[in-house]
């Protein structure tokens, strides 16, 4: 300082000061492009020189710099700009930034523009997808962000979350889904039909462990971090949507015998049953083969989707509002199932002096009527669609439902299962969060922030079992039951942080210091009533109970509690702009591990260098972007079995009408989280002035601790108890490339691909060698959750015989035996990704997407289920008729008098696809036209979703998360929406 | 940077302040940690409760015990309509995966490992020996089950290997086979236990009494073929248990009531279900009745055996299965009582005079032989002038008494393990159709059940049975 002033003085005293002779003052205003409305904190440099300030809160600024001076305004979020100076008076109006180094994106607790960020993560912009015709928004992000793998297996309304893996299952027993976070509130994945997608700003996907390890014990299968819209500092604007939609089945593969061949099939063909089993004469035989009983147009319909949002946003410099509110009104393709959706939300942001206050509120209710589906049961309306014979009807002559096939094959009348015994789910939900931000004015940089907020859940479900249906002639008294069930789940997460963020010459530095609590408490009440009068149709219709009478109603009543209590440490730091560095960790405690080994720590570095910035590329202008980045960190998942796992437990049972007490947990004092170790190495590139973009990420990710079922002697009363037992390695690739191929004022086309490769591999499994369960495997060497099946060698013409191969693969043989077991594939798809292509030529956009999937299994229970020659007297495949019926026959199907096996690749079939998923052609009225109208914009489009799949998979639809299709499969449609967005 | 610091520490202690200690330390709701568990009284009286509920389980008491010893002997067999279970049972197609023979593997150490957590406690108090006594008879039980379903029958060979012997729990247990022998002596010795601790008094038949602990023992020495102690047992019961055989006008009304009852009528120990908890659909009753499942139907062999005055004719109803005249199983007649549901015996007092009976008769003395074995024969058939046959055909009678007495109670094919007798399924109804084997001979690998799959794939020192 002294010395300063010395050479200033100085300076003035020789006559040369430097600011005297040709200084301007320049003055103006920065605004947004979008809005004009004005924007503060932007930073107004000269180039070439230190001179700078940044803009007030109404966008005004004033600097003094030399007469050819030029300025450079850059702002977070924003395009730079840089304007030579020409007088004394510079307004300014900056480009929104996007799929650039100042596009601000979200890197977990903390958000940094792009440049600063060392991150592997997408980010979506919801804008992009909200018109997707799904009910859940977790859906709209297939094929949007590589190296995310979303499977959602229904197509039912309200259908729970989809299937999310992000970077490969990293966890065998313990969920593999990502965490929610909507505005820096944990919030379930499972309730998402109660959000409304269109208040969704962005979604960013965290995927590398710098990001997930600030997430600690919760960070391990990703992190998928929301943000709503907020209000814009602007006039108030208003918007419209509205959207209809109609929705049909997929092409069904599996094809059962119609009337002609089932009767046919029942006549001539031979059975353990004996030949024609019912006795059918001939002339019941002619008429039963004429029957088209149709059960799929009674059942099945074209389902119709409706939607209307309305938003408001708008606010002034100091206050600042969003206000949606939408209405959602879905059938499903099966009749009686349907979601209805209120939503309303309000997001306000408030600035006092140093403070700021931020507010989100959102509100949803649903209804939500559905039918069970993936199981193989006989009450299952949508089995009794494939079982029921196709002569019987569903309705008598006389209009009653038909019973013919209850009498007959043990089959009941599915659509009477549906229709009388609706099960309505009524959720409300709630989402809200607070925030103070305050920015110390002693000390410039350091800010303190405090965030709380909760995810509240109130479900409650009905359900009528009709007395006679057959789901009610199984319940307690056998005279149906009524069932109401109540569950409130209440989730709050506060976070309070203290942040110093400072320049000083070249480095750039922020640190932050957060405390987080977590507490999670679920209660749950059911109550199930019996003996049903069917004079109200609803819970009314419950016969009090009595030892005599034996209704005696069931009541459940349960609470759950969680808690996790974090301390953690973010640092960023850069170095002339090009050299970036982000560490992080954290430390996190939890009530579900056992005392004494309740904490637990996680850490995460990353860095990056922007290569295209250093001197010696400065001036190759082909390459508008080159970095590289490269990470390395921890993170958990707890999310694996009860909330007091570790602890041995005792629960209650009753014998002779007494309590008694039963051991239901075994005591695990050494559990502890998987703990995942990613390190990943990522390029971003950018040509020919960034119109060809894309990235490249490289990832190791290693599982440690993974939770296993050790299975244990069963003579210890156990089969078996969690344990962190072993180790799983997921290697990957992940392509991602965009292309401005044409890029004119009237005509631009955008070309995207992202491909994503997934290698999984069981690294330990503590001792053992394998660990089997079910037709999985996880034996070390090998993918996790290997299908481990007998491999199914055809059939033998002599005697019909199904034969199977040996384990040597060689030899066949007609014994079915476990031990000739094999790796036969895998459940987890390891290859998968999309394109898109955009096309818009003034106001007409075409957008087309498409996804696939390959390298997958999947197991058709489904077809096994038709195919069992046990189940000849309900409705079969109409592969049955090459059934092997006499020496000489050469079929796939055996002989019915050879053992049925299920558990053989003979059910295994391929889950590769190829989908359209997606394709919008919108028009953008002229602005001319509307200007009269005082309307600022209009929009109609008109969308086709999942219109063609390009599959080989015996069923309707290849989308089968789990890779295991039990039956009852209720697939994603194909739907048609035409929509309307109008803005004032 | 001073400023700064007292910030951090400022505000963290803050965050701290407003948390609890306790956050971390929550506790579960609807179940009791270990430290609260077995220890006190309560506690343990609550587990014995929770014991006896694993017995009836569908894969013990609840079905599959009783059901396999009818449907895997000649007394019932599985209509071809039937609702495709127990088939491989059954028709003796089961292999090492078969669901239900693993599945009763592991109930049964379930039931044990409930009864160990009982007997290893610390608890002391006036009942805790009664609660204990209880706990070993269910093991004793438990055990006795599994080396006969799972290993060759003692009396052919007590050196064959048996089932593991586990009394404590220890999660890392690879325990390999007992011999048969020493699988009897640890029944024998719980048995012998339990019969000191307990008392003669219980709530009702749904709980051991020290008689029931007694009359297990006679079973037991039975199927040891330790005449000696069969007929001292036995005889301890028939002295001093003060149990009593139903009338004949008596009979059915004793089978059709589903409760247990504290009048020593016949049970001396009993699994029961009640209105509330039962295993509905997966019941045995549910097996065997017409409006449920109904699967299981009397051979007419058997039936035919009962005379036409006999009273337990009147425990069968005639009907139609598939078309098919059958007899129809009424021994446990209340599925569709909402009331209350059929219990399983476990044993019965005629079973412990039908063992007296054969003690005599293998130890040379006929006339109380005969003395035991009229009492239940004349009870049963009121116009019968009682048996006065001797040597084999005596031994005969009782068998065939027996097989009459005890069936459709899972019996049958025990006593034929023990005998070493061919299973000859002869008779069993003149239009049935099945393809089931007509006759398993003694010896036949699958006369036992396979060691599980599950068992093998985790316990490397357990070996499998011959021909699995």
């Amino acid at each position: 300082m002294q010395i300063r002033r010395l050479l200033v003085l100085l300076l003035v005293i020789c006559g040369l000061s430097p600011q005297a002779q040709s200084q301007n003052d320049v003055s103006g205003r920065v605004t947004d492009a979008r809005d004009g409305s004005p924007l503060s904190n932007v930073s107004v440099t000269a180039k070439g020189s230190r001179t700078g300030t940044s803009t007030d809160p109404d966008g005004r600024f004033r600097i003094s710099v030399a007469a050819n001076a030029t300025l450079v305004f850059s702002s977070v979020g924003f395009n730079d700009k840089e304007v030579k100076v020409t007088g004394a008076s510079i307004n300014v109006s900056l480009e929104v930034a996007e799929k650039n180094l100042q596009e601000v994106v979200v890197t977990g607790y903390n958000t940094q523009s792009r440049r600063e960020a060392t991150a592997a993560l997408s980010k979506v912009s919801g804008e992009s997808v909200k018109f997707q015709p799904v009910a859940t928004f977790d859906q709209m992000l297939t094929g949007k962000a590589p190296g995310v793998l979303i499977q959602s297996q229904s197509g039912q309304p309200g259908a729970s979350a989809s299937n999310i893996t992000i970077r490969g299952k990293g966890s065998v027993l313990a969920s593999t889904q990502p965490l929610f976070i909507v505005d820096g509130i944990q919030v379930t994945g499972a309730d998402f039909q109660s959000i409304n997608p269109a208040d969704i700003e962005t979604y960013t996907v965290l995927k590398d462990a710098i990001a997930t390890s600030q997430y600690g014990s919760r960070g391990a299968n990703g992190v998928i971090v929301v943000t709503t819209k907020r209000g814009t500092n602007s006039k108030t604007k208003i918007n419209y949507d509205y959207q209809y939609g109609v929705g049909s089945l997929p092409e069904n593969k599996l094809l059962l015998m119609n009337s002609a061949e089932k009767i046919l099939f029942e006549r001539t063909y031979d059975h353990p049953y004996g030949m024609n089993f019912f006795g059918w004469t001939d002339e019941e035989a002619d008429s039963l083969s004429n029957v088209n009983a149709n059960w799929e147009n009674v059942m099945f319909r074209k389902a119709k989707t409706q939607q209307h949002i309305l938003s408001l946003t708008g606010g002034n410099d100091k206050t600042r509002f969003f206000i949606s509110g939408s209405v959602f009104d879905q059938e499903g393709v099966v009749i009686a199932t349907a979601l209805k959706r209120y939503t309303g939300r309000i997001n306000i942001d408030h600035t006092v002096n140093n403070l700021k206050i931020g507010l989100s509120t959102f509100v949803g209710s649903s209804k939500l009527t559905n039918t069970s589906e993936n199981d193989q049961w006989i009450g299952d309306p949508l089995n009794g669609i494939r079982w029921a014979n196709p002569y019987v009807t569903p309705y008598n002559a006389d209009g009653t439902y038909n019973n013919t096939d209850m009498l007959l094959q043990g089959q009941p009348n599915g659509l009477q299962e549906l229709l009388e015994n609706p099960r309505v789910n009524n959720q409300l939900k709630a989402v809200a969060a607070m925030s103070l931000e305050y920015k110390f004015a002693f000390l410039k940089g350091l800010s303190a922030r405090t965030n709380w907020g909760a995810d509240f859940t109130d479900n409650s479900t009905t359900r009528y079992v009709d007395k006679d249906t057959y789901f009610g002639s199984q319940q307690t008294g056998t005279d149906g039951s009524f069932s109401r069930g109540s569950l409130k789940r209440v989730r709050y997460t506060g976070t309070t942080s203290l942040s110093f963020a400072r320049q000083s010459g070249d480095h750039n530095y922020r640190i932050s210091l957060f405390n987080e609590f977590i507490k999670r408490r679920t209660t749950t009440f059911n109550y199930t009533g019996f003996g049903l009068t069917s004079v109200f149709g609803n819970g009314a219709d419950v016969t009090p109970g009595t030892p005599a009478n034996g209704f005696i109603p069931t009541v459940a009543d349960d609470q759950t509690e969680q808690s996790l209590m974090s301390y953690f440490a973010l640092a960023d730091y850069s170095f002339r702009n090009r050299y970036f560095i982000n560490a992080s960790f954290r430390r996190d405690g939890s009530s579900r591990l056992a005392e004494g080994n309740k904490w637990v720590n996680y850490a995460g570095i990353g860095a990056s260098w922007l290569i295209n910035e250093e001197a010696f590329l400065q001036n190759t202008k082909w390459l508008s972007e080159l970095r590289l980045r490269v990470s390395y960190g921890s993170a958990g998942n707890e999310e694996v079995g009860d909330s007091y796992e570790a602890r041995e437990l005792f629960t209650g049972a009753t014998y002779n009408g007494l309590g008694g007490l039963v051991l239901s947990n075994l005591e695990k004092p050494n559990l502890t989280w998987e703990v995942r170790k990613t390190f990943n190495a990522g390029i971003d590139f950018g040509f020919l002035e960034n119109r060809i973009t894309g990235t490249v990420e490289l990832y190791n990710a290693i599982t440690n601790g993974l939770y296993l079922n050790r299975q244990l002697s069963g003579t210890n009363g156990v089969n078996s108890i969690l344990t962190n037992l072993g180790k799983i390695r997921n290697q990957g690739i992940e392509l991602s490339v965009s292309a401005d191929v044409i890029k004119t004022k009237d005509l631009t086309w955008n070309v995207s691909v992202n491909h994503t490769y997934n290698k999984a591999k069981v690294m330990a499994l503590d001792g053992t060698n394998e660990n089997i369960s079910g037709t999985a495997i996880n034996r070390v060497g090998e993918r996790p959750n290997s299908i481990y099946l007998v491999r199914y060698a055809g059939v033998d013409p002599a005697n019909g015989d199904a034969l199977y191969y040996k384990a040597d693969g060689k030899t066949t043989t007609n014994v079915y035996d476990p031990n000739d077991r094999v790796i036969v594939g895998t459940y987890d798809p390891p290859q998968f990704g999309a394109f898109n292509s955009s096309l818009s030529y003034k106001g007409i956009e075409l957008g087309v997407q498409f996804n696939y999937i390959m390298g997958n299994h999947i197991f058709n229970n489904d077809r096994g289920n038709v195919e069992n020659p046990a189940y000849v007297i309900s409705n079969v495949s109409r592969e049955l008729l090459t059934e092997w019926q006499q020496p000489g026959d050469i079929t796939n199907i055996p002989s019915p008098y050879s053992n049925f096996e299920l558990g053989t690749t003979r059910f295994l079939e391929k889950g590769d696809f190829l989908r359209l998923r997606n394709v919008m052609l919108s028009y953008e009225l002229p602005t001319q036209l509307l200007e009269r109208a005082k309307i600022s914009s209009v929009r109609v489009f008109i969308q086709g979703q999942n219109l063609q799949t390009w599959h080989k998979f015996k069923g309707y639809d290849p989308e089968v998360a789990s890779g295991l299709l039990a039956g009852s499969q209720y697939p994603q449609l194909k739907t048609f929406t035409v929509g309307i967005n109008v803005g004032l | 940077m001073k400023k700064i610091v007292l910030f951090f520490v400022a505000g963290m202690t803050l965050s701290l302040a407003s948390c609890k200690k306790d956050f971390l330390d929550l506790s579960p709701y609807d179940q009791v940690p270990q430290e609260q568990a077995i220890t006190n009284e309560a506690g343990m009286a609550a587990a014995v409760n929770g014991m006896y509920a694993q017995l009836r389980s569908i894969n013990l008491y609840g079905r599959s015990l009783p059901l396999y010893g009818d449907v895997m002997a000649d007394n019932a067999f599985i209509s071809t309509t039937n609702s495709n279970r127990y088939l491989a049972e059954f028709n003796y197609t089961f292999i090492s995966t078969n669901a239900n023979s693993s599945a009763t593997w592991a109930s049964a150490y379930n039931a044990i490992l409930r009864a160990n957590n009982i007997i290893n406690s610390d608890v002391s108090s006036t009942n805790s020996n009664q609660l204990k006594g209880e706990a070993l008879t269910v093991r004793a039980l438990m055990y006795f089950n599994l080396v006969n379903w799972f290993a060759k029958p003692y009396t052919v060979d007590p050196n064959a290997d048996g089932v593991p012997i586990v009394l404590t729990y220890d999660a890392l247990l690879k325990p390999s086979r007992a011999k048969v022998s020493e699988v009897y002596a640890q029944i024998e010795a719980d048995l012998t236990s339990a019969f000191t601790l307990l008392t003669s008094t219980s709530k009702n038949s749904s709980y051991v009494t020290k008689y029931a602990a007694r009359a297990l023992q006679a079973r037991v020495a039975q199927f040891k073929g330790d005449w000696a102690t069969a007929k001292t047992a036995a005889l301890d019961v028939v002295t001093n248990g003060g149990f009593t055989l139903a009338t004949s006008a008596n009979l059915v009304a004793y089978w059709s009531n589903p409760a247990p009852v504290a009048n020593k009528l016949e049970t001396i120990y009993e699994v029961t279900s009640d209105a509330v908890n039962n295993n509905g659909s997966n019941a045995l009753s549910y097996f065997y009745d017409q409006s449920g499942y109904g699967d299981a139907i009397c051979a007419d062999d058997l039936y035919n055996k009962y005379t036409a005055t006999d009273v337990r004719r009147n425990l069968f109803i005639t009907g139609t299965r598939g078309g098919i005249t059958v007899r129809i199983v009424n021994k446990y007649p209340n599925t569709n009582s909402a009331a209350d549901k059929d219990d399983t015996k476990v044993i019965r007092y005629a079973e412990v005079l039908l063992i007296l009976a054969e003690a005599y008769q293998r130890t040379n003395d006929e006339v109380n032989a005969l003395l035991y074995l009229n009492q239940v024969a004349q009870r049963r058939d009121p116009s019968f002038a009682g048996f006065t046959s001797s040597g084999t055909q005596l031994l005969d009678d009782i068998l065939l008494e027996r097989r009459k007495e005890l069936a459709f109670e899972g019996m049958r094919y025990l006593d034929l393990q023990r005998l070493n007798s061919d299973v000859a399924r002869v008779n069993i109804n003149n239009n049935y159709v099945g393809v089931t084997p007509v006759t398993i001979v003694a010896g036949n690998f699958r006369r036992i059940f396979p060691i599980p799959q599950d068992e093998r794939d985790a316990n490397p020192n357990i070996s499998q049975n011959t021909g699995y």
